[in-house]
């Protein structure tokens, strides 16, 4: 807890000594609703049992959890990688807190003002249209709590990659990319073949945005799972993904202290 | 009275990288490369130790050992009496000062520098509060309290590595070679202002450096570090300096 609590505290002072950095991270989100708002006018509506009621609200909600799970796991991984890039990593693993808790630590902040950039781009998708249930919105936070505990998983799988290989960037960056194509943001995943619609029924991303529409749609897509079918799919999945993400982290610090990668900016 | 650091018959050996390890990344070395065998070294509570050796004589290797960042190939360590490679709890009983200044965060003061620090040691919001200015005191610190690491000296943040490491009050004072991107009188400057701190808290230390002069104006316990192997462990005074250029080679190499 100790980790948590001060890394939270020394990234938002960081943060807060570059308020445009922490503005324009807040408004990036905002411009992919806006795009999907424009395309949405020029393709038209779409069949409900696809989309639900509302194919800019169906969109808008996948792009929002995107930028909470996909957005928070690429800036926790750019935190680790800058910690390994400016030697800083060695001190922080030779304080007494558990080595496993660093990449969750890290990545506490970013999940915090990635959250509020999910806010405002409901904010956005609402003031530009989108049919949106008012109580549904506040169940989004639970989904996003739930969502982020899959992140915390990969975030330390990523870690532990980024630990072995100097570079866990790019494993990042490639995984944020397939996420944004299988997890079914903007379009439903049953237009991808049967491969790839496999693959992103593994993803928890795909179960998250099912459970955002389910609860935030007045009326979501008739295709889609129920929302307690989805939320024990999310569930599910996420822990998985955290007990593996732990267990490669694990691994990867047993390798790295063998190895001399641990102290290697020392 | 326990040592506070007990270090017997340690030994490590750099090896490259083997298998699928070497498709994730290659590897930094191609032969196997000991970097210490069978050292042996005790240190009681107050007691202050020169580890003297020339670059590569495994001075840093023994320190990451004994924080547990890098894993022993034989022999046992024991910081106040529990292993570092099993116990994250000894880790607290160690301040550390590595050999760069890169550990500080250049975008934080000097004082949020040493209150991430405490906080990751789980040191209570009172006692962080009335420690930082106080261990800043220490260093001669105080007046660049609120300035960002970025904007100070090579010396200050020699200082105020110093200061970090005696934050948490440890039991153990690493520091490894404290004054290596120091012009001479800055070197000098550190050095007293750290000799002095370790008998005002009445810590044990372990000084690493290579340079014989900062041996010979500090005096005391040194130990030399000859390739990975003691070759001498005993007051300075009983080699004298020359004695000690001897046992680094120095004579050997001019």
């Amino acid at each position: 807890m100790n980790a948590i609590t001060a890394h939270l505290w020394a990234e938002a002072v960081q943060d807060r000594r570059h308020p445009l950095h922490l503005v324009l991270l807040l408004l990036a989100p905002l411009v992919p609703v806006a795009v999907h708002r424009y395309v949405v006018d020029l393709v038209g509506a779409l069949d409900p049992a696809r989309v639900g009621s509302d194919w800019f609200a169906f969109g808008a909600l996948g792009l929002v959890v995107l930028t909470v799970m996909d957005g928070t796991l690429r800036a926790a991984g750019a935190t680790l990688q800058r910690a390994q890039d400016q030697g800083v990593l060695p001190i922080r693993l030779a304080a007494p807190a558990p080595w496993s808790m660093l990449p969750i630590a890290l990545g506490v902040w970013p999940a915090v003002v990635h959250a509020a950039a999910a806010a405002v781009a409901v904010g956005l998708a609402w003031a530009l249209g989108a049919d949106l249930s008012v109580t549904g919105l506040l169940a989004l936070v639970g989904v996003a709590a739930v969502g982020l505990v899959a992140t915390a998983g990969l975030a330390s799988a990523a870690a532990g990659v980024g630990l072995l290989a100097r570079r866990g960037e790019p494993l990042v960056r490639l995984f944020t990319l397939a996420t944004a194509l299988l997890s079914g943001a903007v379009f439903p995943i049953e237009v991808l073949p049967a491969p790839l619609r496999a693959a992103a029924l593994v993803l928890p991303h795909t179960h998250a945005i099912r459970l955002a529409r389910a609860v935030a749609m007045p009326v979501p897509p008739g295709a889609d799972p129920a929302a307690t079918t989805s939320l024990t799919w999310l569930v599910v999945l996420s822990l998985g993904v955290l007990v593996l993400g732990f267990g490669l982290l694990r691994g990867a610090l047993a390798i790295g202290r063998r190895d001399g990668l641990l102290a290697a900016a020392a | 009275m326990e040592p506070v650091l007990h270090v017997r018959a340690v030994s490590r050996t750099y090896r490259p990288r083997r298998g699928w390890l070497r498709l994730i990344a290659p590897s930094a070395i191609h032969a196997p490369r000991e970097a210490l065998v069978d050292v042996d070294l005790d240190l009681r509570p107050g007691e202050r130790c020169l580890l003297l050796g020339r670059n590569g004589a495994g001075k840093t290797t023994l320190f990451q050992l004994v924080l547990g960042l890098l894993g022993r190939d034989g022999g046992d360590i024991r910081v106040g009496g529990l292993d570092p490679a099993q116990d994250a709890a000894a880790r607290a009983l160690v301040g550390w000062m590595p050999a760069d200044d890169r550990s500080l965060v250049a975008r934080l003061t000097t004082a949020e520098n040493l209150q991430l620090h405490g906080r990751l040691f789980g040191m209570p919001g009172e006692d962080l509060r009335a420690r930082i200015p106080a261990v800043l005191d220490q260093v001669g610190l105080t007046d660049r309290t609120d300035d960002l690491v970025a904007s100070l000296s090579a010396g200050m943040r020699a200082r105020l590595q110093v200061a970090r490491a005696l934050l948490p009050r440890p039991a153990l004072l690493l520091l490894d070679e404290p004054t290596a991107s120091l012009d001479p009188a800055a070197a000098a400057d550190v050095l007293e202002l750290v000799d002095g701190l370790i008998a005002a808290e009445d810590v044990a230390a372990v000084i690493a450096t290579h340079r014989l002069d900062e041996v010979e104006r500090l005096g005391g316990r040194v130990v030399v570090l000859e390739r990975g192997r003691v070759s001498h462990d005993g007051d300075v005074a009983a080699v004298g300096v020359t004695g000690l250029e001897r046992l680094l080679g120095v004579q050997a190499a001019s």
